[in-house]
């Protein structure tokens, strides 16, 4: 497939008549990303925007835990 | 005959399950050449949502889940794999129970965001900005995030045919796992892939299989308190050990370093609620009702891995 192609293939219409591609899922990473880029008429990058779709509150739930227990709890916020 | 073909999704988990399935080490080139891997994202493979959906139904043989079901993304790709393949396996406590992401439903999504991106004391962030399911930003550009839900187990969501327990799946264990899939030796769909036995079965310090009785805990202890001693039950010395409620796949090895099992590896076969089954264990070796007021944050203790698998599931929101 040639690379005209595949950006005919991935791009869809965004907002204004603009060209939107979507990344997603980002791949050979651990944690959920998106990666969204927005074209011009003519073709042209106009926007690009990262976006990291997880959200997990740590901060939140681990109050209240003894401490000695938070490292082997919070090993668990990335295990790569 | 053409091979059989993987999937494997990460869905609200870490990559630990998918960074012990690294761990088979050479094991991991037998099982690499024996399956077609037609979708492994995000950490593995090139392949997107997008592919994914559109793959035929049935066409994929055995899918694997690791994480739980935390939002409207990861909903959406568990009914899409499990449309696409024959078997459908949760991976790992997370996908199994909940796991400790699954602590989440002990409070309102509201009183999570609030923690983690206002009142938190390293953030900086006068004007209150939250995650928005949508946004358009500049007036013209278009963004989307997927919707936050309570955690759930996958079973809450989609039918699962097998599950695997552990924090993350011992390596040994997937290995075995792998072999009884390729082989087709399974249990009955809907059982846990496990050798069946506790923790304390397989455990070096179990004072049963040195031939001695086993004595009731006469303290309670955190494990900042004191060093055990050598060789003797962690339970009968008063630090809270898990292992004979939770499944061991893991050949005991929390305990063997001194540190009291938690209950990663999932309920023993026969119990549904582990929390409940592990709160009457506990209690049951205990010397004296006085002890249960001097066990610390019980429900991080027995629900740590298990909460919106329990019959609690999550706290009442008013």
């Amino acid at each position: 497939m040639g690379l005209k192609e595949i950006i005919r293939k991935i791009t869809q219409k965004g907002g204004n008549g603009m060209k939107k591609i979507e990344i997603n899922p980002m791949t050979r990473l651990e944690g959920h990303g998106k990666v969204t880029i927005f074209l011009d008429e003519n073709g042209n990058v106009e926007n690009a925007f990262l976006q990291v779709v997880e959200f997990m509150g740590y901060e939140k739930f681990l109050q209240g835990m003894p401490i000695e227990e938070v490292p082997r709890t919070v090993s668990t916020i990335c295990g790569v | 005959m053409s091979k059989p073909k993987l999937a494997y999704y990460l869905a609200g988990g870490c990559g630990g399950c998918d960074i012990a399935v690294v761990d088979l080490a050479e094991a991991l080139v037998d099982v690499a050449l024996a399956l077609d891997i037609v979708f492994w994202a995000p950490t593995v493979a090139d392949v997107k949502y997008k592919d994914l959906e559109a793959m035929p139904d049935g066409s994929i043989d055995v899918a694997l889940f690791s994480g739980n079901v935390r939002n409207s993304e990861h909903e959406h790709i568990a009914k899409v794999l499990r449309q696409k393949s024959k078997v459908m396996i949760a991976f790992g406590i997370c996908a199994s129970c909940g796991g400790i992401k699954g602590l989440v439903n002990l409070h309102t999504t509201d009183e999570l965001l609030d923690k983690a991106y206002i009142n938190s004391f390293s953030t900086d962030n006068p004007e209150k900005i939250l995650p928005q399911t949508s946004v358009v930003v500049d007036g013209k550009y278009e963004l989307t995030l997927p919707t936050l839900m309570d955690a759930r187990p996958l079973d809450e969501v989609v039918k699962v045919d097998y599950y695997v327990g552990g924090c993350p799946p011992y390596h040994e264990h997937i290995g075995k796992a792998f072999t009884a899939l390729l082989s087709g030796q399974l249990p009955p769909p809907g059982s846990w892939i496990t050798m069946g036995k506790a923790v304390c079965e397989v455990c070096d310090r179990n004072p049963v299989l040195q031939g001695k009785p086993k004595k009731l805990a006469t303290t309670v202890k955190r494990t900042i308190e004191g060093t055990p001693t050598e060789g003797a039950c962690l339970l009968e010395e008063g630090y809270l050990c898990l292992g004979p409620v939770t499944q061991g796949d893991c050949g005991a090895k929390c305990p063997a370093a001194n540190i009291p099992c938690r209950g990663c590896g999932g309920p023993i076969p026969g119990v549904k609620d582990f929390g409940l089954r592990a709160i009457s264990a506990i209690a049951s070796m205990l010397d004296n009702e006085e002890l249960v007021d001097q066990i610390p944050d019980p429900v991080h203790l027995f629900y740590r891995y298990t909460l919106p698998g329990s019959f609690l599931g999550k706290r009442i929101k008013r």
